[in-house]
């Protein structure tokens, strides 16, 4: 995930706002037990992940208060160490070392093979119990990589593959319903992250899945839009079914989240990438 | 489903002689043992089944004129319904990739197939040609309209609960503005 899945700021309470950032200043406490290269790679999604994965088990956490190395002024909440916080933590770090495994073959990024090397032995140290759930990832991430090798043409089978991917980091204890909103939420960050790159990609002539659909609007305006709406559409509707499934959970922060903040980031990336389209991309 | 002829390569009215050699020759090509852990296998597996068929048609005595009728059509159509109803979401699919059509049914029901899978986008661009094809058919217009009225239901979800088109109005703006108001003030054009 890539920072997309975020609450819109101005509709959060106080409370909440301050709730939210405890949450993500205890993943990185956490994630300091297994060292500290991967709290590099922390970012905003994976406190979705905790709020989902709390609400579904109803948990009960406590906040602490602490200095930490990146706020040494003043002290600062955090959420108390759980078993759900610990299973977010070791999913990031899987999630991460995967991003890197993925620069150092899509670019032949040297500079990713030293974290990713280094990461590596963080997770044998997480996985060294139990390995599966790694290892079923790990195969996921492959087939995406074989199907974005292989120039596949339709959206929906990388989204969905993806989807795929999240379903499994979200599945604590292998819970039906938060496979779904693992999937629904990776098909949705897949799709708004392919338009969020479609323009870079075009330049660096890297592998984007809207490509078959969007090659052929640079000159004709009127296909453009049309293709984009169908984009807009399908992407609400993922939301949409997202938004049913967090509805039951009753938990403000994370309504925010589905209902404004994922709209809001559509919105900007579709905005974004509309009015750069023809600007960017003349030939 | 494409010209036999054309599959196999071969002129029409070819004997079955030729029919025969262009086929081996075919099959040669695109057995699966040369395409061992190579991406394009499943692409010579579909290319193969292809070639199966036609050669199965043409060598077939009854072929004359080789073409569905609409009898045939409807039954196809009416089969890919029953498989759907079923839950074969897989052997429907692939009844209909046997038999491509161009119609607004052949679009429809497959994305029927694909909203089943879940996959949105692509279920929507199917609705979307089976209602270009045929806007006066009820059924084809609800099943695209339903994925625009989620989509506005949940766009309008986001309105009622705050958010604004553009939230960027920090104090930045606001000083810009009001410096805006001051220079027309004191030029007596506004206020």
């Amino acid at each position: 995930m890539f920072g997309y899945v975020v609450p819109y700021k101005p509709e959060l309470k106080v409370r909440e706002y301050e709730y939210y950032k405890a949450v993500y200043c205890g993943i990185c406490l956490q994630t300091r037990k297994i060292g500290n290269l991967p709290r590099v790679f922390l970012n905003y999604d994976f406190v979705f992940l905790y709020l989902v994965l709390k609400e579904h088990f109803k948990v009960k956490d406590e906040l602490g208060k602490t200095r930490c190395i990146a706020h040494p002024l003043k002290e600062r909440f955090f959420l108390k160490p759980n078993e759900i916080l610990e299973y977010v933590s070791n999913q990031m770090v899987f999630l991460s070392f995967f991003k890197l495994y993925d620069n150092i073959l899509d670019e032949k990024n040297v500079f990713s093979y030293i974290p990713y090397s280094i990461l590596k032995l963080y997770i044998n140290k997480i996985t060294k119990s139990h390995r599966e759930p790694f290892e079923k990832i790990k195969e996921l991430f492959k087939k995406q990589m074989s199907l974005e090798k292989n120039g596949y043409k339709s959206i929906d089978e990388l989204a969905h593959n993806f989807g795929n991917i999240l379903a499994e980091i979200f599945a604590y204890n292998d819970q039906e319903l938060l496979k779904q909103i693992g999937y629904y939420t990776g098909v949705w960050v897949y799709i708004i992250d392919a338009i969020d790159d479609y323009i870079d990609d075009v330049k660096k002539k890297r592998y984007n899945c809207l490509k078959y659909h969007f090659e052929k609007c640079r000159q004709d305006k009127r296909l453009f839009e049309y293709e984009l709406s169908i984009l807009k559409v399908s992407l609400e509707n993922y939301l949409a079914i997202l938004s049913d499934y967090i509805k039951g959970y009753n938990n403000s922060i994370l309504d925010n989240i589905v209902q404004v903040g994922m709209y809001s980031k559509t919105q900007q990336v579709l905005e974004r990438f509309t009015t750069n389209f023809f600007k960017e991309l003349k030939e | 489903m494409r010209d036999p002829y054309e599959v196999l390569g071969v002129r029409k009215g070819a004997s079955k002689e030729e029919i025969k050699k262009a086929y081996l020759d075919l099959v040669k090509k695109y057995h699966p043992d040369k395409f061992k852990d190579n991406p394009l296998r499943e692409l010579a597996e579909e290319k193969l089944k292809e070639i199966n068929e036609a050669y199965n048609i043409l060598m077939n005595d009854q072929y004359s004129n080789y073409e569905y009728s609409t009898y045939e059509q409807t039954s196809l159509y009416q089969q890919v319904r029953d498989l759907i109803m079923q839950g074969n979401i897989a052997q429907a699919e692939s009844l209909l990739n046997q038999n491509p059509r161009n119609d607004a049914e052949w679009f429809y029901l497959m994305g029927i197939i694909y909203q089943k899978r879940g996959w949105i986008n692509q279920a929507y661009r199917f609705f979307l040609e089976a209602y270009n094809r045929d806007p006066g058919n009820y059924e084809y217009r609800r099943a695209k309209e339903q994925f625009e009225m989620a989509s506005r239901n949940y766009e309008w979800s986001a309105y009622n609960r705050g958010y604004r088109r553009h939230d960027d109005c920090d104090i930045c703006t606001i000083c810009q503005i009001i410096a805006c108001w001051e220079c027309c003030c004191d030029n007596d054009i506004g206020c």
